[in-house]
C-alpha cells in the first residue's frame, strides 16, 4: 500500500514515464491490430468485503447489528447513469473523479457449490471450479498474435489452475530494467542474423510435418519475426528504480510501456497482501479491524492507476485508458457478519460468500458510469426474514451474506422476483460477465462461457459494451 | 529340451529386452519436472524451460562434479531483487505453482524468451569457446572429457580436420545429443560450411556454430 509520500514519489516518476512514453516510438504496437486494444486486470485476492467499496449498507444496519463497518462514516447513495443506485463506501472518494469512465457491477454469483478461495478464483479466470484454460490468452486470439498473452506483475498470489499460461510471463519491474540494461550491453540481435535466419530454416522445414514439434515450430517462427523488435524495446524502455517492494502505479506504468510497445496483449495486476500486509480475508477481528486502512489504500492505489491510464499517451491521439479495458475484481465476496453461534458481533470479522461479487469496470469497449446488479438485505426493512427470498434462505439459513437479486441479463435489470429455490441461472453469473469481455475482443464464440459442461453459454452481459 | 523350447525362450528374452528398453529413461526426461504428467495442453506449444535446458547441458557438457548455472548468463540480482522480485528466469519457462497445481509458465515461445534465450545460450558458446585459447572453459566451466574434446577438434577452424564430418558430428553430438534426426546434422553441417562462415576465426566461428545447434526447436521445445 502506498503513503501519501510515495504517492507523490511516484506519482513525480510516473509524470516522467509519461513523458518518456511519449517520446519511445511504437516498435510494433499499431500494426499489431488496427485498433489497439488490450486488457488489463486487477486481481485483490482474499475476497473483497463490497461493503468498502460500491455495495455498501447505511450505518443504521451496523448500529442494528447486522454487518460490520469499521470505517464507523454512513454509506453514500450512488447513482448510475442507467439511474440504478447503490450505496457505496466513503473509502471510494479517491476513484469518484473517475467514475463516469467505470461501471460497478454488483451482486455477481460466482460458483454456488464451492465456498473456497481456489475453486472460486479458479471459476472468474477460467469458468471452471477446478482451473482450465484462462481468459487472458484467448484475448490474443484476434487480429495479429502479440509475443506474450499477458504479463503478471503484482507478486501477488491467486492459487488458480491456468493451463494455458505457456504464453505469459510473470515480470516484475526490477526484472524489466535488468533485462533492459542487459540487452543495452548486448550487441543487437537484428532480422539478418545468422543463426536465426538458419533457425528459421529449421522451424520452416518442421512446420511442413505432421510431427508433434509443428505448432510450437509455428510459434518459434512468429517470435523470430519480432525478437529484433522485442531486443529493441527493452533496450528503450526506461523504468523508474524502485527500493523494496514496487508499488502498484510502478508495476502499472510498466504494463503501460509493454502495451505500447505491442509486447502484450493482457496484464494480470495481482495484490501481494502478503507482502504489504494489507489481508483482506479478514475472518479476524484484528483484520477486520484494519479494512478502513486497506480500502482506503486500494482504493488510492486504483486512483493512481486509473490517473496514470488517463493521463498518459498511448499515441497523438489516444490515451492508455482510451485502449485499455480494466477490470478491479475479486474471487467473491464476503457475508455481512459471522455467525452469532460462533462470536460475538462486537468482535466479528467476515466470512467468504460466493453468492455476490462486485467488480468494476472500464475503458475501451466498456461503458461507463453504470451501476448493474444489486443484492439483497441492502436494509434493515430487507433483512426482515418475510422479506428474504426462500433461494436466499437455501444457501444462507442464518442470514449472514447480501446475496446477489435475481437478474435479467437481457434487459440488465434486477428483478423483484423472490425466488423459492435457488436456481443459478435467475442470477447474474460471473460468465456473463466474462462473455461480455470476449464480446468487447470480438473473441470466437468456442470460448464463451456456459453454466454447465457442454452446455450453451450463457448470455453476455451486453449492456455492459459500449 | 532347450532346443525345443528355444523359440518360445527367445520370445520371453526379446520381450523382457523390449520392455526394458522402453523404461528406460533418457537424461532428458528426468531433466522435466513429473508434475508436468498433469498438466494438459501446454507441452505441445511450449520449450522445455529454463531448468530442464539447465539440466541437459550441465549433462552433456559438463563432468560429473560440475554444476551449471545459466542464469549468470543474463542477471546477477541482488539480495533485494531475490527477495522483492527481479528474477529473470521466470521469463524462459519455469514450473510456478500452489503445491497442489502447478503451470509451466513463460515456455511458449515468444519473442521475449528468444531475445533472452539467445543471450544466454550465446554467453555459454562464447565461455565453451575460450577452451580454444587458454585449454580452459571460461566462468570456471569444468568440461567433460568428450565435449573438450569436441571443441578441440574445432579449434583449428577452418583448418585441418576441423570441417570433418567426425569432427562435426563429435560437436553436434555434444550439444545436441540424440534430439534431433539425422536430417538436422545434414542440415547444421552445410550450415557451418557455408560461405557465411567464411573469413571467420575460429574464435567467431565455434560460438555461432554451437548457437546453430542449440537455436534448433529440436533443442528448445518439448518433444
Amino acid at each position: 500500500m502506498q503513503t501519501r509520500r510515495d504517492f507523490l514519489k511516484v506519482g513525480a516518476s510516473s509524470v516522467g514515464c509519461a513523458y518518456v512514453a511519449a517520446q519511445t516510438p511504437m516498435l510494433f504496437g499499431a500494426e499489431a491490430t488496427a485498433e489497439p486494444h488490450f486488457f488489463l486486470q486487477i486481481i485483490i485476492p482474499g475476497g473483497v468485503d463490497p461493503s468498502y467499496f460500491f455495495d455498501a449498507r447505511p450505518l443504521e444496519m451496523t448500529a442494528a447489528k447486522l454487518i460490520q463497518n469499521y470505517s464507523g462514516t454512513e454509506a453514500i447513495l450512488y447513482t448510475g447513469s442507467n439511474g440504478q443506485q447503490t450505496w457505496r463506501s466513503q473509502l471510494m472518494n479517491p476513484l469518484m473523479p473517475y467514475m463516469n469512465k467505470i461501471s460497478v457491477i454488483n451482486g455477481v454469483h460466482m460458483v454456488a457449490a464451492f465456498d473456497g478461495h481456489p475453486q472460486n478464483m479458479n471459476f472468474l479466470l477460467t469458468g471452471n471450479a477446478f482451473g482450465g484454460e484462462g481468459q487472458l490468452p484467448h484475448f490474443n486470439m484476434t487480429g495479429k498474435k502479440l509475443p506474450l498473452d499477458y504479463l503478471e506483475v503484482g507478486g501477488g498470489f491467486f492459487g488458480a489452475d491456468l493451463q494455458n499460461a505457456a504464453g505469459s510471463a510473470r515480470l516484475s519491474v526490477n526484472a524489466a530494467r535488468n533485462l533492459s540494461e542487459k540487452f543495452r550491453n548486448a550487441p543487437a540481435l537484428a532480422a539478418e542474423n545468422s543463426v536465426l535466419r538458419q533457425m528459421r530454416k529449421r522451424t520452416a522445414n518442421l512446420q511442413n510435418n505432421t510431427s508433434g514439434l509443428a505448432q510450437a515450430s509455428w510459434l518459434l517462427d512468429q517470435s523470430l519475426d519480432q525478437t529484433p523488435q522485442v531486443n529493441q524495446l527493452l533496450k528503450n524502455i526506461n523504468l523508474a528504480e524502485t527500493k523494496g517492494a514496487e508499488t502498484m502505479l510502478q508495476s502499472i506504468s510498466m504494463v503501460g510501456e509493454l502495451f505500447r510497445g505491442g509486447l502484450a496483449r493482457s496484464a494480470m495486476y495481482v495484490f501481494d497482501q502478503f507482502r504489504t500486509g494489507a489481508f483482506i480475508d479478514t475472518h479476524s477481528i484484528e483484520s477486520a479491524k484494519n479494512q478502513p486502512k486497506v480500502y482506503g489504500d486500494i482504493a488510492n492505489d486504483l486512483a493512481s492507476v486509473m490517473k496514470h491510464l488517463s493521463e498518459t499517451p498511448f499515441d497523438d491521439k489516444r490515451s492508455l485508458f482510451d485502449v485499455t479495458t480494466v477490470m478491479v475484481c475479486s474471487e467473491f465476496a464476503r457475508t455481512m457478519r459471522q455467525s452469532a453461534s460462533f462470536i460475538s458481533f462486537e468482535s466479528t470479522g467476515t466470512d467468504h460468500n460466493q453468492y455476490s461479487n462486485s467488480f468494476l469496470i472500464g475503458g475501451k469497449g466498456i461503458r461507463g458510469g453504470l451501476v448493474l446488479g444489486a443484492t439483497d438485505m441492502e436494509s434493515i426493512a430487507a433483512c426482515q426474514k418475510e422479506a428474504i427470498s426462500g433461494a436466499h434462505l437455501a444457501v444462507d439459513r442464518e442470514n449472514l451474506m447480501a446475496i446477489g437479486k435475481p437478474f435479467n441479463v437481457a434487459t440488465a435489470t434486477v428483478s423483484s422476483d423472490r425466488p423459492a429455490e435457488y436456481k443459478a441461472e435467475h442470477y447474474l453469473n460471473c460468465a456473463s460477465v466474462a462473455n461480455a469481455l470476449y464480446d468487447a475482443f470480438g473473441c470466437d464464440k468456442k470460448f464463451y462461457r456456459s453454466m454447465e459442461r457442454n452446455g450453451p453459454p450463457v448470455p453476455s452481459l451486453k449492456a455492459l459494451l459500449a | 529340451m532347450l532346443q525345443k523350447n528355444f523359440p518360445f525362450l527367445l520370445i520371453i528374452v526379446l520381450t523382457i529386452a523390449i520392455v526394458a528398453c522402453g523404461k528406460k529413461k533418457s537424461h532428458d526426461d528426468e531433466s522435466v519436472p513429473p508434475i508436468a504428467l498433469n498438466l494438459t495442453g501446454e507441452g505441445a506449444n511450449s520449450m522445455r524451460g529454463y531448468y530442464a535446458i539447465n539440466n541437459i547441458l550441465q549433462e552433456r557438457l559438463l563432468a560429473d562434479d560440475a554444476k551449471l548455472d545459466l542464469s549468470v548468463y543474463f542477471e546477477s540480482p541482488t539480495a533485494e531483487e531475490q527477495i522483492f522480485g527481479g528474477s529473470l528466469v521466470d521469463l524462459l519457462g519455469v514450473y510456478k505453482g500452489d503445491g497442489l497445481n502447478s503451470s509451466l509458465r513463460g515456455a511458449q515461445p515468444n519473442a521475449l524468451n528468444m531475445t533472452l534465450w539467445f543471450l544466454t545460450l550465446d554467453g555459454l558458446a562464447r565461455d565453451l569457446t575460450k577452451v580454444c585459447e587458454t585449454g580452459q572453459a571460461g566462468g570456471d566451466l569444468k568440461l567433460n572429457v568428450a565435449a573438450q574434446n569436441a571443441l578441440r577438434g574445432v579449434c583449428a577452424f577452418p583448418e585441418g580436420d576441423s570441417m570433418q564430418t567426425a569432427t562435426l558430428r563429435s560437436l553436434w553430438d555434444a550439444a545436441m545429443g540424440f534430439d534431433a534426426p539425422e536430417e538436422e546434422f545434414t542440415a547444421w553441417q552445410e550450415y557451418v560450411r557455408s560461405e557465411e562462415f567464411n573469413y571467420m576465426t575460429a574464435k567467431e566461428a565455434i560460438p555461432q556454430m554451437l548457437m546453430a545447434v542449440w537455436y534448433s526447436p529440436y533443442f528448445l521445445l518439448r518433444n
